[in-house]
């Protein structure tokens, strides 16, 4: 393994070279990438989901042969199965008692032995790598980053998603952003023509005028005529006489200003002839530098006038509509930095100004251009390409270091109870003292533990039957001994999600609202109520899950007064536990105009 | 792979696999804060305004100085000064009038006819003539003897009287002589105004502005011959929406839960202590852990000992009849409006119950409130064809065994929510564990 390690790396090396690259590069090979990630997913094809996730608890059953009536052989294979299990018997399960650290710091129970960790996350889904979003996998991930293993791994497979999400977005508002400079284009250009229609037919009357004029005067040939003027400083421009419209100065530079449109255009117009001097003298220049436009072409597109004033307003004011990438790159074209000068995203849910300053970035990912050279994983912006991901790691890690698994897989309080309690699959260990927990230490622990600041010390007040722990216990043991599957919805603004069969195979369809509640009349008289909800949180709990196609599940658990509570829990916890009733109400959001 | 749950499964972009969900949001958001101007406009095609041209998908909030857009805003503008510029016409044929009578019910004088969900002694409006088709589900008739004063003609409650003067249908009046002269026993309703009362004789009565018909009828809780404004408020918007609606009957004493006639067998089993026949159970340590370690052939014994936090069993007769009380009781009985075969004098079976909770007074139930509020509804199980269906497992846990909704309103707003009564204890996924493998690999 280690030498494929050190085979597979230097490649990747080369191609970390940190050479800027313009964005359509990037894109581009952000697409080989993900084109190529399917094809490299289908040859790594492991054991079924089926498979690894067989068992639904952490213990196994051994069930007889199906017996066939019309199949006498079936009944051997039965007593054969039988007779070996008598003389032979499996260990009695559950046969593996997975060991467990108690952490005080993150009132958690830690998993650090590998093969638990995989067994309680693959028997039940029961706790959280703590590297990891669910499921402990930061090896693999690890692995994967750095080439040596080709495996799913969701959290990279999702941040890919991510990506190529906000891809399309960003291509959608080009697009948007496309057509409405298009249509805005055709509206001017029929306005300018219209215009120039007017113009012409009001020219052509007073040139007549003129030759009527000039018919008196010497007839001396006109030097060859500007063509039609359109812009106001053309017509401002244009000779009152014969006498003026001798030294008429080349009307090239001038006819650089079209009609000004937009307030900026506007803005930018020279205030002043001394401006317009010195202006042409600098477009000048600078066209005779650039030697792509010569004065010729000027001339020729002065009826194209709809591009043309930006080239001054961006000369002018350089902190508008500067595209530093296009600075860089010298590879990009015109074309993609006149699309990219004006953007407004419209979905966008911050504020954003239409235009860019010049120090906005052109990419989506909005990181600025230095970032690129550097990629940062951590926000998971900098990768914006699928290169990006496995480049990373290469620079601070020796290449031929075995990995090892920093992940532990920490259990929530009821998860550990229930493993240790109901299954009895879990041993739970205190650091301090070295010593295995027994299962009522370990029930007083986590209840202590439910409060804030924790009830331990002898001064705290004492334990309630309402306590965080017992009240989410018995939601949690309630659904785990249904067989379905409750997990930590924190993510979700909800107490619990619960899963039919388990993240791994469907999307969790309910999301739990633990409510304590109050009916006994001890409580009457002591004058405890349950919380009071407004309407409004409730309406924004069911609003935020059902954008994620959940359903809320309001979870009463009908609290036992303490004196009750007290005297079943010396019978033994599981008594203890039988007094708490959970009452499940669905809710949704009924509308008026869907139900007619 | 469908592991993802940070993801919004309704980003744009090329996951969607469905545009269902995405669809559905958009509506829930325009039908919410939206009046749909489009089918007002619909009838104004003669004035040139085509319902196209209000658009109710993409909101354009930002100009992008398009000359395009513009004109599509100006004309969406047009057409919505078009509707509220539109000018209501009574026609005189089409007159009715109603005329105030707060406490004629409860004078002890005149007597009619009186049973659950007639409310007479909130019936406040008599109508003068009886025109239109809006009586499907507004009004009801006293019935009674024919020397009766009232008898025989149709009675409003305050809610129905308001809607109807807001809708500009009844011209409601404040007599100014009393119920005989106005109102002689045994005159036809529906004929042409009589002599003398005619909608400009103001020596027998006053006409009532719509605000003179809110402080009237508006009131408190139980007030008679008054509704609530969030009461009105939740009645106005179903009305409007084109439902049936009428108030729900006050609460009949429940009858005793009767306890089901045992059969010989089980009067023979009762003999049987229950420990013996949960042998599995009687293993039980008392602290743990609940699966004893053995050899287990099936996963159902394993979960049959885990079994331990007492389930819900939802009854159709609940053993428990607790009252339910305001703002936790069902006070409209609704019913949709394509429905066939309604009658306000026999109505079938409501579609919805709803209940009517103000934000500023109330929150969310406790479980008490919810639960007698949901056992004072019928038992009303998912169809029979779902029962069985691993497919149709999220369905029947979300429909519920009882249900109602409880419409919210916040200063007007008015929203509903429908809660059921959920029971999981019903679905045993256990139970599926123990053929999982054999059935998947056929």
């Amino acid at each position: 393994m280690a030498e494929t390690q050190v085979h597979t790396e230097p490649p990747l090396v080369g191609t970390a070279s940190p050479t800027p690259k313009g964005p359509k590069a990037n894109a581009k090979a952000q697409s080989e990438a993900s084109s190529a990630a399917p094809a490299a997913k289908q040859q790594a094809r492991g054991p079924s989901l089926h498979q690894i996730y067989a068992l639904p608890a952490p213990i196994r059953t051994f069930p007889l042969p199906a017996f066939y009536p019309n199949n006498p052989v079936s009944l051997l294979h039965i007593a054969y199965a039988w007779f070996g299990q008598v003389f032979r018997p499996p260990p009695a399960e559950p046969a593996v008692i997975h060991h467990g650290v108690w952490s005080e710091t993150t009132i958690s129970v830690h998993i650090k032995d590998e093969k638990s960790m995989r067994a309680l996350w693959e028997q039940g889904f029961y706790g959280k790598g703590n590297l990891s979003r669910s499921e402990p996998n930061w090896l693999k991930r690890e692995q994967v980053q750095r080439g040596i293993q080709e495996a799913h791994v969701s959290e990279i497979f999702t941040q890919q998603r991510r990506e190529e999400r906000a891809q399309a977005k960003w291509e959608r508002a080009r697009l948007e952003q496309e057509a409405i400079l298009k249509t805005k284009l055709d509206e001017e250009r029929l306005a300018a023509s219209r215009a120039l229609e007017g113009k012409k037919a009001e020219q052509a009357k007073a040139q007549k005028a003129r030759e009527i004029q000039q018919e008196a005067a010497v007839p001396e040939p006109l030097p060859s005529l500007p063509l039609a003027p359109v812009g106001p400083l053309e017509l401002l421009a244009l000779p009152n006489s014969a006498v003026v419209s001798l030294p008429v100065p080349t009307p090239v530079p001038v006819s650089s200003f079209a009609p000004p449109v937009g307030p900026l255009q506007i803005l930018a117009l020279p205030n002043s002839a001394a401006d317009i001097v010195k202006f042409t003298v600098k477009t000048a220049l600078k066209s005779k530098a650039n030697g792509s436009l010569t004065l010729s072409s000027h001339h020729g597109s002065s009826t194209d006038e709809s591009e043309e004033p930006r080239t001054p307003i961006a000369t002018d004011s350089p902190e508008l509509f500067r595209d530093d990438r296009s600075v860089d790159s010298s590879s990009d074209g015109v074309g993609s930095t006149e699309l990219k000068r004006r953007k407004s995203v419209r979905f966008s849910p911050t504020v954003e100004s239409a235009t860019y300053k010049a120090s906005d970035p052109p990419s989506p990912n909005r990181s600025p251009p230095v970032s690129l050279s550097q990629p940062s994983q951590v926000n998971g912006h900098g990768g914006s390409n699928g290169q990006a991901i496995p480049q990373l790691p290469l620079a601070s890690v020796p290449v031929s270091d075995p990995i090892i698994n920093k992940e532990h897989l920490q259990l929530m309080p009821e998860e550990a109870f229930f493993l240790s309690f109901g299954l009895g699959v879990l041993e739970v260990t205190d650091p301090a003292s070295g010593r295995v927990l027994s299962r009522q230490d370990l029930f007083r622990l986590f209840r202590q533990y439910s409060y804030f600041p924790p009830r331990n010390g002898p001064d705290e007040p004492d334990l309630e039957p309402d306590d965080g722990f017992l009240v989410h216990y018995a939601v949690y043991h309630h659904f785990r001994s249904l067989g379905w599957v409750p997990r930590a919805g924190i993510k979700f603004g909800v107490d619990w999600l619960l899963y039919a069969r388990g993240p791994v195979f469907d999307h969790a369809e309910f999301g739990l609202i633990v409510i304590p509640s109050y009916s006994d009349e001890w409580w009457k008289k002591q004058g405890r109520r349950g919380p009071r909800k407004p309407w409004s949180w409730l309406h924004s709990v069911v609003r935020v899950l059902s954008h994620v196609t959940k359903s809320l599940v309001l979870i009463y658990v009908d609290v036992p007064p303490p004196h009750k509570f007290d005297e079943a829990l010396k019978t033994g916890v599981a008594e203890a536990m039988k007094l708490y009733k959970v009452r499940e109400v669905m809710v949704k959001r009924w509308s008026s105009n869907r139900n007619r | 792979m469908p592991f993802d749950d940070d993801d919004s499964p309704l980003a744009p972009g090329p996951v969607i696999a469905d545009g269902e969900g995405g669809a559905a949001a958009v509506e829930e958001a325009l039908e919410d804060d939206m009046p749909d101007y489009k089918l007002f406009a619909s009838s104004f095609t003669k004035k040139g305004v085509s319902s196209q041209t209000i658009r109710k998908g993409e909101k354009d909030f930002e100009t992008h100085g398009t000359r395009a857009q513009d004109g599509a805003l100006e004309s969406s503008r047009r057409a919505l000064e078009d509707v509220l510029g539109y000018t209501r016409i009574h026609r005189g044929d089409a007159w009715a009038r109603g005329w105030c009578f707060p406490d004629f019910w409860t004078d002890e004088a005149n007597v009619a006819v009186d049973y659950e969900g007639m409310w007479l002694k909130d019936r406040v409006v008599v109508m003068e003539h009886e025109k239109g088709g809006w009586m499907k589900d507004i009004g009801r008739v006293a019935s009674g003897s024919k020397d009766q004063l009232g008898v025989g003609r149709l009675w409003l409650l305050p809610e129905e009287a308001i809607y109807l003067v807001e809708r500009g249908t009844v011209d409601l009046w404040w007599p100014y002589t009393d119920f005989e002269t106005l109102l002689p026993k045994g005159s036809t309703s529906g004929g042409a105004a009589r002599p003398g009362f005619g909608p400009d004789d103001y020596d027998v009565g006053l006409p009532l502005s719509l605000e003179a018909a809110y402080s009237l009828f508006i009131g408190f809780e139980d007030e008679q011959g008054k509704t609530t404004l969030p009461k009105y408020q939740v009645y106005a918007h179903l009305k409007r929406a084109g439902f049936n609606i009428l108030r729900a009957p006050p609460e009949q004493p429940r009858p005793e839960a009767t306890e089901p006639s045992q059969t010989l067998w089980q009067w023979l089993f009762s003999f049987v202590k229950p420990e013996v026949l949960q042998f599995g159970k009687q293993r039980q340590q008392p602290f743990g852990p609940l699966v004893a370690p053995g050899l287990y052939r099936a996963y159902r014994p394993i979960y049959q000992q885990l079994a331990l936090i007492p389930r819900h069993k939802p009854l159709p007769v609940p053993p428990s009849a607790s009252k339910p009380e305001d703002p936790f009781r069902v006070h409209f009985h609704v019913w949709k409006p394509g429905a066939g075969g309604f009658s306000k004098k026999n109505p079938p079976p409501p579609d919805f119950r709803i209940a009517v909770a103000d934000t500023a007074d109330s929150c969310l139930p406790t479980l008490e409130q919810i639960e007698s509020l949901l056992e004072s509804t019928p038992y009303d199980p998912a169809p029979e064809a779902w029962r069985g269906n691993p497919g149709k497992l999220y369905q029947r846990l979300k429909h519920g065994h009882r249900n109602v909704i409880v419409a919210v309103v916040d200063r007007g707003l008015v929203n509903f929510m429908r809660f059921g009564e959920g029971a999981f204890g019903e679905e045993r996924l256990f139970e599926r564990f123990d053929n999982r493998n054999a059935g998947r690999g056929a």
